[in-house]
This record gives structure tokens, C-alpha cells and sequence, in this order.
């Protein structure tokens, strides 16, 4: 360490003293303003304004603690401001990335196959892209669409029908059928005869025909019924059944 | 310095006057020194309006007593800035009238320092530029560390103290050439 440096280091521990209001012998001069100036801290204190004074008073009530500055801050905060997009990004979830990038991806093809200024060796591949994915959705709509099976539901009498509802097998719904602790109301394509329905043992029942007799056509022979459309049955679920 | 700070914090916040008078108390003096220093004209104003700020705010202070202190002062500080943007570019300098000083007086110690130097020492101080002004009357008034000072002006301590041995190497130049005593 030079002389220099000592030097330097008793300078800086010197400005520490004084300014820290430590006597210092080797600068009268300085120390004596440095506890002039200090002395102006202690000096008595300049009269409140009126505002202040009432609030010295009277104090704040409760809900004003949080101060405008502190509730426009906290407002600030609470907006779903887009300061950083980057950071935006990076705190979406996975599918939200994949869903923006393929977003992105899509407008940035479909924007280089349709504006004009686009060079065309970037153009004519991004218009087949956008071609192919047109033709694509365009045979997508034309090509018959599979339903699912009808769902079977097992018979009132425990019995288990196989056949595939045309209409004819008169499926019928378990009202027991439900998922536990699920409310969801579940949707049954609509049977073709209508199902057996609780009835009031007091109430009088019209007598309902037999379904063969439903079937049967003047010839004698059996056909297809045509039985009256039925709007789908909503079943509501109840858990524990 | 409050001995029982964070009880006295935690009655603030919810809006306690007797509160808010021990903060005030403890920290209205050097407050009103500090912008003396810093050449506030209406020291008794600005003062008020610090403190209002301060209470007002207090909801989202959190920290320790020497953060408050940092805190108060950095409002304080932030009203001289606003105060000098309002009026001009420039620092404005008041120069000391003791007519004009309406101060009372709570002891003859005090009257005898008020005759002796008060008004030297606040010409030596517009002698200085406005960074070193800044960091030596924070540190002295105000006796914040120099990591105080360096949150409440924005400057990194290397910084603070490379201004705060320029502003005394320029008062001790000063000193020594005019023999002034104070």
C-alpha cells in the first residue's frame, strides 16, 4: 500500500468521522460546520399546515390507510396490462403456447399467400399450403359422417338387449344408470316407443297397445314401424342410485 | 429515534393520530432542515406536504426504521425535485435573510449557533454543486448511512461517496482559504 493510498484512507475515515458528527481534531474548520449544519435538525419545528394539523388530530380512519398512490399502484397491478409480451408469453400454459404459435403460424402463411407485396418464391408455397388445407377442410365436409352407436342401455327387467336401436328395439333407459356423484344429465338417442313411465297408482292408465300389434301391418306381415318421432329423453343423474 | 417504531407503524397504518404525532415528532426536524438546506422557499409548506404524503402512504410502507427514514426522505427529496421543475430547471437559491427567519428559538444554545453560523453555512453549501449539496446535507441533517442516501437519491454507494468527499475536499478548500470561522 503507498503513501498515496494511506493517505486516501485516513481521508475517507476522516469524511466518516465528520459526517457522522465525530470530533476531528486535525479539521476544526470543517467539523465546526459539519455541527453547525447538523444543529439546523434540532431547530424547532416549523408549524403544521391545516390539513396536516387535523390529520395530527384526528388521525386517518381505516379504509384511507391504503393511500391513493397505493391504491392506483395496487390498480396498476391488478390491470391485465401487456407491458411485457415476452413475459406474457412465457407465463402461458402449454396448450396456450401451442394454440398461439399455431395461430401465429396460420395468420403468417394465409398473410404471405394473399398480400400482394409477398416475393413469390415465398408466396406460391404459402398459397398451395393454404390450398391444400382449404381442399382439405372442403372434403372434410363432404365425406359421411359416422354417428356413434346409439348407447345401449340394459332392459327394465335386467335383461340385456344386444340389438342395435333402429327404433324397433324399444331400448329402454335405467334411470339407475348414473355415475356416481355426477349431476350431469345424461342424453339417450330417442327410443322409438315410448318408455314406460312411473305412474301414479291412483291415476287411471289408458291401455296402452301391445307392441306386436304395433307391428303388425293388414297383410299380416312384419315391418318396420313408423312410430312417431320422440324428442330425446334427458335422464337427470342422481348421485347415489 | 422511536424506541417502540413497529408498534407505532402498525398503529399508523390503520390511521392512529397518536401515531402519526410520534412520527411526525421524531422526524419533522430534520425534514425541515433538510429542504432548508436544500434551498425550499416555503420550508413550513412543503414540510406539511411531505408529512401528508407520508401518512397518507404509510399503507404501503414496509420495513424497518431506518427504511422509514429512507422513506420520508425520499418523498422529501422527490418535493424539492418537483419543486424545482415547477419553478425552473435550476436549483432555486434562497439567500438567507434573518429578517425573513421565522423560527423560534428553544434555547439561548440555539440563538447563539443561529448568530454564529447559520447563515455562513448555508451560503458554503450553495458553493457546492447540487449532487454534493444533496449527498452531504442527507448525510449530515438528515444522518443517513450512505446506503440511505444512495436509495433516496438513486445513486450506487461507490457514487455517494466519491460526491460526498468532493462536497467536503470543496467546504475544506473553501474553509482553509477564507479563514472563515463559523
Amino acid at each position: 500500500m503507498s503513501a498515496f493510498d494511506d493517505d486516501q484512507d485516513m481521508t475517507v475515515h476522516d469524511d466518516e468521522l465528520l459526517l457522522t458528527g465525530q470530533p476531528v481534531q486535525s479539521e476544526p474548520e470543517l467539523a465546526a460546520f459539519v455541527a453547525a449544519l447538523r444543529i439546523t435538525a434540532v431547530e424547532p419545528a416549523p408549524h403544521p399546515s391545516l390539513a396536516l394539523a387535523a390529520l395530527l388530530r384526528d388521525g386517518l380512519p381505516p379504509q384511507s390507510a391504503t393511500p391513493g398512490p397505493a391504491r392506483a399502484l395496487a390498480a396498476r397491478h391488478d390491470r391485465p396490462v401487456l407491458r411485457n409480451p415476452l413475459r406474457t408469453v412465457a407465463g402461458l400454459g402449454l396448450a396456450a403456447k401451442i394454440l398461439l404459435g399455431a395461430g401465429i403460424a396460420a395468420a403468417t402463411v394465409t398473410g404471405a399467400a394473399t398480400i400482394d407485396g409477398v416475393p413469390g418464391t415465398i408466396q406460391r408455397p404459402a398459397s398451395a399450403i393454404v390450398v391444400g388445407v382449404v381442399d382439405l377442410f372442403r372434403s372434410g365436409a363432404a365425406a359421411p359422417v359416422k354417428h356413434a352407436p346409439a348407447r345401449h342401455a340394459p332392459l327394465p327387467d335386467g335383461s340385456d338387449d344386444h340389438r342395435t336401436g333402429t327404433g324397433a328395439t324399444g331400448t329402454a333407459t335405467d334411470p339407475g344408470a348414473t355415475t356416481a356423484g355426477s349431476l350431469a344429465p345424461v342424453v339417450v338417442p330417442s327410443p322409438a316407443v315410448p318408455l314406460p313411465v312411473p305412474v301414479d297408482p291412483g291415476a287411471v292408465v289408458p291401455a296402452v297397445p301391445d307392441l306386436h300389434d304395433l307391428l303388425q301391418v293388414p297383410d299380416g306381415s312384419e315391418h318396420a314401424p313408423v312410430l312417431p318421432a320422440v324428442p330425446p329423453l334427458v335422464v337427470p343423474l342422481v348421485p347415489g342410485q | 429515534m422511536l424506541d417502540d417504531f413497529d408498534e407505532v407503524l402498525v398503529r399508523a397504518r390503520v390511521g392512529s393520530a397518536e401515531a402519526f404525532t410520534s412520527l411526525y415528532e421524531d422526524l419533522v426536524r430534520p425534514v425541515a432542515a433538510y429542504l432548508r438546506a436544500r434551498g425550499v422557499r416555503e420550508v413550513e409548506d412543503v414540510t406539511s406536504e411531505v408529512f401528508l404524503a407520508v401518512f397518507t402512504g404509510i399503507g404501503r410502507f414496509v420495513g424497518e426504521q431506518a427504511q422509514f427514514r429512507s422513506w420520508v426522505f425520499t418523498i422529501a427529496h422527490r418535493r424539492v425535485v418537483d419543486g424545482w421543475r415547477k419553478g425552473s430547471r435550476t436549483p432555486l437559491e434562497v439567500p438567507y435573510e434573518a429578517d425573513d427567519d421565522v423560527r423560534t428559538s428553544a434555547s439561548a444554545e440555539s440563538d447563539a449557533l443561529d448568530a454564529l453560523g447559520d447563515k455562513k453555512v448555508l451560503e458554503l453549501l450553495t458553493d457546492l454543486t447540487e449532487d454534493q449539496r444533496e449527498v452531504l446535507v442527507l448525510r449530515i441533517v438528515g444522518d443517513l448511512t450512505v446506503e440511505q442516501v444512495g436509495d433516496v437519491v438513486g445513486k450506487r454507494p461507490g457514487a455517494v461517496k466519491a460526491l460526498q468527499r468532493r462536497g467536503l475536499a470543496t467546504l475544506r478548500r473553501i474553509l482553509l482559504a477564507e479563514g472563515v470561522t463559523l
